[in-house]
């Protein structure tokens, strides 16, 4: 197995006293796309917002346990520095709706100090772009504000946002939910060059058991705020061993 | 019957705007010709003396709106802004509870009593009506209004962008300068422009506290002021033609600021769309 980007320990999470994670443990193994997929309310994006310690933006949160991230343990460390290690993508297209479609992409470099120049920047920006397969479409108007495009090329453009800082890891919280399957087939090809050329860990969450199955290397079955099932997509998908996943691979659940 | 309804309810909805609409039409047909007749010396004169035939300019309650008004804008804008933000940012903190009881308690106190709270803490003990004590009670005014409007307009930011920032690694002073703030700028605006034509049309709190002065057109902050709307108040009731004059045409004034304020903020800042 390859050396693990995330290594989480009994990672428990409980919100205004109801247990969301009880007991969660796993490895996501550097530049890989994991998969992590289970129905609606079973943790997963708990799981998500916890890697970049977003979770703690909610009131009466208690985490316990250990995650570490390329070996270092994310709770002992600031937590601005800890959310720079990733980028993230959300369920719902969120462009900064009073920043331009460059100042968009640019806002995520300036803040981690990515572009020392506006040239830098410029580079970075278009880069960003090209990655989320974004960039012949926007190229002409990268003043316009993001409401002039569509849900789905606003969802490349949260991507590039999040490609511009650069990050070691991507978080997806369910991020073709709201967009049609076009945009839906450019974001999963984006995902895969960027695992393969950029060497990006993924971490996808996401309730479609399809999309699981085809950009993932790794899947990671939640139910019920634990892990039921977990291992390489082709043998999940082929032999689960776990009927829950079975169910869930079939739609039932 | 569904044709009766819309009906009624036009005819209520034109029943309930018919009062501005009067306010509107007789001040202009009022104050307009005023205006017309005396150009631009009724804005740049001292109102003349009672035994006159013409009435003069309104320039001493002009300049004090002006003055009072922008100085109250300057101290209660930020301050009640910082204060918004606090709230929004420590919903649960103490001082957030305490300041918006504050607020709301001063959004209903008679404006009349703001200005005795100055004339008791300021013009006693320093033995004078100054314009500053007018700007500090005409600041008390537009603070509840500004705190209320802009935590509201904080309040609309939608959650998720405010995770957006957070989750490329803003500090919360970023988040808060960089994107909430901004988002909700129309917010802020509308909140400024309600406070400034609030401050602007208070006669009250200056009663006692600028008081009123016609003798110069403005004197300096540590001098009695006047404002258009004390200007109106103290003028009307007057017995003299020429001073009644003056009051009408400076109520024109009055109107004509007050939808400039909103305007201008519309101009100013875009809405954000999204």
């Amino acid at each position: 197995m390859v050396s693990p980007a995330i290594e989480v320990r009994n990672l428990k999470v409980r919100i205004s006293g109801k247990d969301i994670l009880k007991d969660v443990s796993l490895r996501v193994p550097e530049a890989t796309i994991t998969a992590v997929m289970g129905p609606s309310g079973s943790g997963k994006t708990t799981f998500l917002k916890v890697l970049n310690r977003l979770i703690e933006l909610v009131d009466g949160v208690e985490v316990s346990g250990e995650v570490k991230v390329f070996g270092m343990n994310i709770f002992d460390m600031n937590v601005y520095e800890v959310r720079r290690l990733f980028g993230m993508v959300f369920q719902i297209p969120n462009p900064f709706p009073h920043l331009s479609i460059y100042d968009n992409v640019a806002i995520g470099a300036r803040i981690n100090n990515v572009a020392r120049s506006r040239k830098e920047l410029d580079e970075v920006v278009r880069w960003a772009l090209e990655k989320a397969m974004l960039w012949d479409e926007v190229k002409n108007r990268l003043r316009d504000p993001p409401w002039r495009l569509s849900g789905g090329q606003q969802q490349r453009l949260c991507l590039a946002r999040a490609l511009a800082m650069k990050p070691k890891i991507l978080l997806l919280d369910e991020p073709t939910a709201n967009i049609d399957p076009v945009n839906t087939a450019y974001l999963e090809d984006a995902l895969r060059a960027l695992r393969r050329d950029e060497n990006v860990t993924i971490v996808i969450v996401t309730h479609i058991a399809h999309q699981a199955l085809r950009v993932s290397d790794y899947i990671i079955m939640f139910y019920d705020g634990r892990i039921v099932e977990e291992g390489p997509t082709e043998e999940i998908a082929i032999n689960p061993r776990e009927d829950v996943t079975r169910r869930f691979l079939r739609g039932e659940i | 019957m569904d044709k009766l309804f819309t009906l009624l309810v036009v005819l209520v909805a034109v029943l309930a705007i018919l009062p501005i609409l009067h306010i509107i039409a007789y001040i202009t047909w009022r104050g307009l010709p005023v205006i017309l007749s005396n150009g631009l010396s009724f804005f740049t004169d001292l109102p003349a003396a009672v035994v006159e035939e013409k009435p003069g300019g309104i320039a001493p309650a002009l300049a004090g709106t002006i003055f009072m008004t922008f100085t109250a804008t300057l101290i209660a804008v930020p301050l009640a802004m910082l204060a918004a933000i606090f709230s929004i940012e420590f919903p649960n903190h103490v001082l957030t509870r305490a300041v918006r009881v504050a607020s709301r308690s001063l959004l209903e106190v008679a404006t009349v009593l703001i200005g005795m709270l100055i004339f008791v803490l300021l013009v006693l003990p320093t033995g004078r009506f100054t314009a500053l004590a007018g700007s500090l009670a005409l600041a008390i005014v537009m603070i509840p209004y500004v705190y209320t409007y802009t935590e509201l307009a904080l309040l609309s930011v939608p959650r998720t962008y405010i995770e957006a920032a957070y989750s490329l690694g803003m500090k919360r002073s970023q988040v808060v300068f960089y994107v909430t703030v901004r988002i909700a700028r129309r917010g802020l605006a509308r909140g400024v422009a309600i406070a400034v034509t609030k401050a602007m049309g208070e006669t009250a709190p200056l009663l006692f506290t600028a008081f009123g002065a016609y003798s110069v057109i403005f004197g300096g902050p540590l001098e009695p002021a006047s404002a258009l709307p004390l200007m109106v108040f103290q003028f009307i009731q007057t017995g003299y033609e020429n001073w009644r004059t003056l009051a009408w045409g400076g109520s024109f004034v009055l109107l004509v600021l007050y939808l400039s304020v909103f305007i201008i903020a519309r101009i100013l800042v875009r809405e954000v769309k999204y």
